[in-house]
């Protein structure tokens, strides 16, 4: 047993950069922050790190840092380049022709970085083998207005995803004090308290409360469920899932075009009507006549197959289209 | 290109660490490594004690190796380390962060207490004399400390033996968080999974070929049916005009130039069923197109719809029979046709619908439906959704630890 113990002197790898490595590569998507550390680490120019969607998968998606044109083909071939790779992952590091090639020492730091990246991307592996595809997943939940967050029994926050957090951010009935999660409404608070208590103790499979907004806007609504864990995890916390109604509408005439043959126009008037618009105030938003919207509205219920504005409703938020983004992609980065 | 980890420190120390990372998704994530530490120190045993802010939120962990988890030695290894705070007789100094402290005798250090022999024969009875002990933060306000014990019959531990002790736990903390982060990660992609499942989405993810990679569950049961959409490795649309619409937009959403909008093509059905709605959008890296394949959704509507009744009387505040009328009506029911399938007649509903217009505030069936379709009452969880999940596990074993499949 050699007992030699380096010290944190004589260390490449501190231990800031052994966190961020497992902080930010256990991720269904890498964060791009634990790249730029290395890339700083090893005064590389680009970082590049291909990974796998899913477990056996073939294909991969890159995450690249630094001068994205080093990466591209053609040029990394004239770059110093420092590559490590393992199932399902690769990473590269480049240093553009230019400048001094990677010397031994460098070489050597990769190596024991590389170590560290390659036991990272094995637990994300782990990650990877439990949903199916998961990373698509995100973006279509954030899509319907549905942030997620786990919380403990207590009420301390775990986790929460872009658009959980960014509800948050509002401070408009529901906001973190601390790490706690409370409602602007004292009474909601302490109700809220009490389910997350109850669903936490099994005496109910789930629970759902509504959060009033100072600001007078749609409520919030909050479901409480216990995630159903693997046996052999322990389970870290209740998921709570939110909504803001006033997001997640159908936003893309594009998609409503492509799937029920409409015009372009009757695709601005659905949405309209699917988002919660009267068809009076839509006739004035449009400024179009009450015959003109009757003779729309007789080809949209015709092209759909519907014959009352409540059975368009519920055909249209039912399907695929509320999945689509609108045209101008106002949407957050998945898993952020 | 396998990577060939040089080891720094010698293979033993190596392969521990390894097992630290690697087990880390496992139900005791440190019954391998900590094993290994005790062997390759020699020690009675091995364990670490988690203290929150300022001790008072403290609570414990056992690496638990070769030693029956026991309280009261925590107890009593944090009794001292706590005396150690305040100056007392008996204290322990510990070790700076990132560091270890050289053997210590608890013999020696008990010499003077008033309850000596007492205490001397409740550690000897442990098997305890000799102590080693660890320190690390996490964050702030979260420190480990370990320790490593010996018997009284036994050496103390050597200088070597102490550095390997500060060698290994930093990466023990980084472990732990870690885990931390991975727990919290799987059951946020259960959660999500979950969610879409229950609004009956189904995914499915093909490659730059077309090549299905991973399918949901939702989406596998859609193609169980066979009805629109097919799957034999690639997918494919019943009829042959959808057909080549179908693999035009895969192609198109896939390949490198996938810089098209997302696309949406509704689907025909041998049995005459509604459409089978179909959107497709590049594979996204970090907001881009990746070129690397096209994600399909797919959703049928029959089995869209399975609103929690339970969550709607939450929610709004509805009884037990106003909030199955709602499920009804998000079904696409009419009210006429409510009183068909459910045998109340249709004076009950309207008065159900009555009430819980009052209730959620809204003027007709139309905002109603909005109302509860952008609510989150489609997320909560059937009261049977459980038994359905712990189905769905079992037809996937295999989540074992990492390392097995290794």
């Amino acid at each position: 047993m050699n007992g030699r113990g380096p010290t944190a002197s004589d260390r490449f790898i501190s231990d800031e950069m052994i966190d961020s490595i497992y902080d930010g590569l256990v991720a269904i998507r890498p964060a791009p922050g634990t790249l730029e550390t290395i890339r700083a680490a090893l005064r590389a120019d680009a970082v590049v790190l291909h990974f796998a969607v899913a477990i056996g998968a073939t294909a991969s998606l890159v995450e690249t840092v630094g001068q994205e044109d080093l990466t591209r083909q053609g040029n990394a071939g004239d770059c110093s380049q420092l590559v490590a790779a393992g199932e399902g992952w690769q990473i590269c590091c480049l240093r553009a022709p230019e400048e001094t090639p990677f010397g031994e020492e460098e070489d050597r730091n990769f190596r024991e970085l590389a170590a560290h990246v390659r036991r990272a991307m094995r637990v994300r592996n782990g990650l990877l083998e439990d949903g199916a595809a998961v990373h698509a997943l995100s973006g279509v939940i954030d899509q319907l207005g549905i942030g997620a967050m786990i919380v403990r029994s207590n009420g301390r926050m775990m986790h929460a995803d872009a658009r959980a957090e960014a509800i948050l951010k509002e401070r408009d009935g529901l906001h973190l004090i601390g790490d706690r999660l409370s409602a602007a409404s004292a009474q909601e608070g302490r109700s809220l308290e009490a389910l997350l208590r109850a669903v936490s103790d099994d005496e109910r499979p789930s629970a759902a409360i509504t959060i009033t907004r100072p600001s007078g806007r749609p409520a919030l609504g909050l479901t409480i469920n216990r995630p159903p864990m693997a046996d052999d995890l322990s389970t870290i916390g209740l998921v709570v899932s939110i909504r803001d109604p006033g997001k997640g509408l159908v936003q893309s005439a594009d998609t409503l075009r492509d799937l029920y043959g409409l015009t372009g126009t009757e695709a601005q008037l659905t949405i309209d009507l699917v988002n919660g618009k009267s068809v009076q105030e839509t006739e004035e938003r449009r400024g179009i006549s009450h015959n003109t919207m009757r003779a729309h509205l007789r080809s949209i219920y015709a092209k759909l197959g519907v014959g009352r504005l409540s059975e368009l409703i519920h055909v249209v938020s039912s399907g695929t289209s509320p999945l689509a983004p609108g045209r101008d992609r106002a949407v957050s980065p998945p898993n952020a | 290109m396998q990577l060939a980890y040089r080891a720094p420190n010698g293979p033993t120390v190596d392969r521990m660490i390894d097992h630290v990372y690697e087990d880390l998704a496992c139900a005791q994530p440190t019954s391998v490594s900590a094993d290994m530490l005790r062997d390759s120190l020699r020690a009675s045993f091995v364990g670490v004690q988690m203290l929150v802010g300022a001790t008072r939120d403290q609570f414990s962990y056992i690496l638990n190796a070769g030693f029956t988890p026991r309280p009261r030695v925590q107890d009593q290894i944090v009794t001292l380390s706590k005396n150690a705070a305040r100056g007392s007789a008996w204290s322990i100094e510990l070790p700076a962060c990132g560091h270890s402290s050289q053997s210590i005798d608890l013999y020696q250090l008990l010499r003077g207490n008033p309850r000596e022999a007492n205490l001397r024969d409740y550690f000897a009875e442990l098997g305890i004399r000799h102590m080693m002990l660890a320190t690390c933060y996490r964050d702030e306000d979260w420190r480990y400390l370990f320790f490593a014990t010996r018997a009284p019959g036994q050496e103390p531990f050597s200088k070597d033996e102490s550095a390997t002790l500060a060698h290994v736990v930093p990466h023990f903390r980084t472990a732990f968080r870690a885990r931390t982060r991975f727990l919290t990660a799987n059951a946020m992609n259960r959660c999500l999974s979950m969610g879409l499942d229950q609004l009956g989405v189904g995914v499915a993810i093909v490659d730059r070929d077309g090549e299905v990679i991973e399918m949901s569950m939702v989406a596998e049961r859609i193609l169980a049916r066979k009805d629109g959409l097919l799957h034999n490795r690639r997918l494919r649309a019943a009829w042959a005009g959808d057909d080549r619409r179908l693999q035009d937009m895969i192609q198109k959403l896939g390949g490198a130039d996938g810089h098209n909008r997302p696309r949406a093509i509704s689907l025909w059905r041998p049995s005459g069923r509604p459409r089978l709605e179909i959107l497709i959008d590049s594979l996204r890296a970090g907001g881009r197109p990746s070129g690397a394949g096209a994600v399909v959704y797919m959703r049928d509507r029959d089995a869209a719809s399975s609103l929690a009744p339970h969550a709607l009387q939450g929610l709004f505040g509805l009884t037990e029979a106003e909030a199955h009328v709602c499920v009804r009506l998000a079904e696409g029911l009419t009210p006429h046709m409510i009183c068909e399938t459910t045998g109340i007649s249709y004076n009950t509903v309207r008065a159900h619908l009555r009430s819980v217009f009052a209730k959620c505030e809204v003027e007709s069936q139309a905002e109603l439906m909005r109302l509860i379709i952008n609510s989150p009452a489609c997320i909560a969880l059937q009261p049977g959704a459980v038994a359905a999940t712990a189905a769905y596990r079992k037809a996937r074993p295999g989540r074992a630890s990492i390392h097995s499949r290794a």
